[in-house]
């Protein structure tokens, strides 16, 4: 009586195991799978990011030549005090109105009255380094910088 | 002063410029701020020719005290003077006209002025605070500022500070010539609106007037101009989104017709008051008037 039921126990571990073995290949199928899947998500993530990479930069690029999309829309209107801070801005650690005046090709004393009315407008300060004068855009708080 | 208060003075200035010497800017500056001050507008006249300033001798007045040329020289001086003729033009009402003349007798400070624009010396980065501070204190409506060509350097203030230029040219083939190449300077360009008006004052060797032309003459004159399709397409290119992006070219269809009777008026040692307001249906006056009124509708005054 105990001989057979010792059988049968091995019998079932024997199944158990058996089970256990086969959701084991289960799993490892499974992960092979998952591993092929999240290799295919890798890849096409990879390729986007490529993709947007390249476009910002291209953009950048752009930017650089014909406007200032990435530059935040400040509330200027008048077009050449615009451009002026817009070129300003592009100098974070600021400019002298010859600088400015290079980037605008536009005359110097021309230029440096479009800097002193940004900063009467509170939209540029300026600050007297030696015998330079450092002009340096200011956002104004309204303006969002995204 | 906010930005928006600078921007709103911005659109309250006119400069009157012109690429020659001797085509009446200055009578014309002044006759047109008389003209338009006695519309209750409150008109400043701001005479930057400091080396032949012409402004106080047309409007009569001699300072009692600094003048431009003064606040150009002096740092300490902080202020613009600004001087009131109220007193000077008080009937049939006090005009609110005001002025700020450049020095004419002390040759010393006219000649000091140059060498220091020549020398390089910064004397104008207070200007644009000095303006707009002054327009605020005497609530000016409108400033006219009158110019000297020859003074490249302070007229690139000028340029910066306004948007809208009053471009002054006599009816000849040489100031044909020099109006279109000023249309093409960078710092004119970025004008938003420019109106062009065209003079027939011709000038004698010793830059005295000459009679004026005939009408006849002048109408053909324009017309051989408008034949030649020069002008045009130039105002027009100025005036295209590749060449400018938001400026316009207008030209002011009445020519002045200078006429003997201001030519006259001019050689007098000792005016007696305006012309335009001594002389009203003179063709000059007429035109004045006619010119005063597009200038008022088109700064919105």
């Amino acid at each position: 009586m105990e001989t057979h039921q010792a059988e049968e126990d091995i019998q079932r571990m024997k199944a158990l195991i058996r089970h256990l073995e086969a959701l084991d290949a289960r799993i490892g199928q499974s992960q092979e799978e998952c591993n092929a899947m999240f290799a295919d998500i890798r890849r096409e993530y990879n390729g986007i990011l490529a993709e947007v990479k390249l476009q910002f930069h291209e953009s950048v690029m752009a930017a650089d030549r014909v406007g200032y999309d990435l530059i935040p829309d400040v509330p200027l209107e008048d077009k050449k005090i615009k451009a002026a801070w817009m070129a300003l801005f592009r100098h974070p650690n600021g400019a002298t109105a010859d600088v400015i005046a290079e980037d605008l090709h536009r005359h110097r004393t021309t230029v440096s009255t479009y800097l002193n009315t940004l900063v009467l407008m509170q939209f540029a300060q300026k600050e007297r380094i030696g015998h330079e004068i450092l002009y340096k855009a200011l956002l104004p708080r309204s303006v969002g910088t995204e | 002063m906010t930005g928006d208060d600078i921007e709103s003075l911005k659109k309250k200035i006119l400069v009157v410029y012109s690429a020659g010497c001797g085509n009446g800017k200055s009578e014309i500056a002044a006759n047109l701020a008389f003209s338009i001050a006695k519309k209750g507008i409150r008109t400043w006249v701001l005479d930057a020719n400091t080396f032949a300033p012409s402004q106080d001798f047309i409007l009569g007045f001699t300072s009692p005290g600094p003048t431009f040329s003064d606040f150009l020289l002096d740092p300490g001086l902080n202020e613009l003077p600004v001087y009131p003729l109220d007193r000077l033009y008080a009937n049939p009402r006090p005009l609110p006209l005001f002025l700020t003349p450049s020095e004419r007798d002390n040759q010393k400070i006219r000649f000091a002025l140059q060498e220091a624009q020549n020398s390089g010396t910064d004397l104008y980065s207070r200007i644009p605070e000095a303006v707009f501070t002054a327009m605020v204190r005497h609530r000016v409506d409108l400033l006219i500022i009158d110019t000297h060509p020859s003074f490249e350097q302070i007229n690139e203030v000028w340029m910066g500070m306004t948007r809208f230029l009053l471009l002054i040219s006599r009816i000849n083939p040489v100031d044909f010539e020099n109006l279109k190449s000023l249309l093409q300077d960078p710092s004119v360009l970025d004008i938003e609106q420019k109106l062009i008006v065209f003079t027939n004052v011709q000038i004698d060797r010793s830059r005295n007037v000459l009679r004026d032309m005939e009408n006849d003459t002048i109408v053909e004159q324009l017309n051989a101009l408008h034949r030649q399709f020069e002008l045009e397409p130039c105002a027009l290119s100025c005036a295209a989104p590749q060449v400018h992006r938001a400026g316009r070219t207008d030209i002011h269809n009445e020519a002045f017709l200078y006429s003997e009777k201001l030519a006259l008026f001019q050689q007098a040692s000792r005016r007696q008051g305006m012309f335009i307001d001594r002389e009203p249906e003179d063709s000059f006056s007429v035109n004045i008037g006619l010119l005063g009124k597009r200038v008022v509708k088109m700064l919105g005054l």
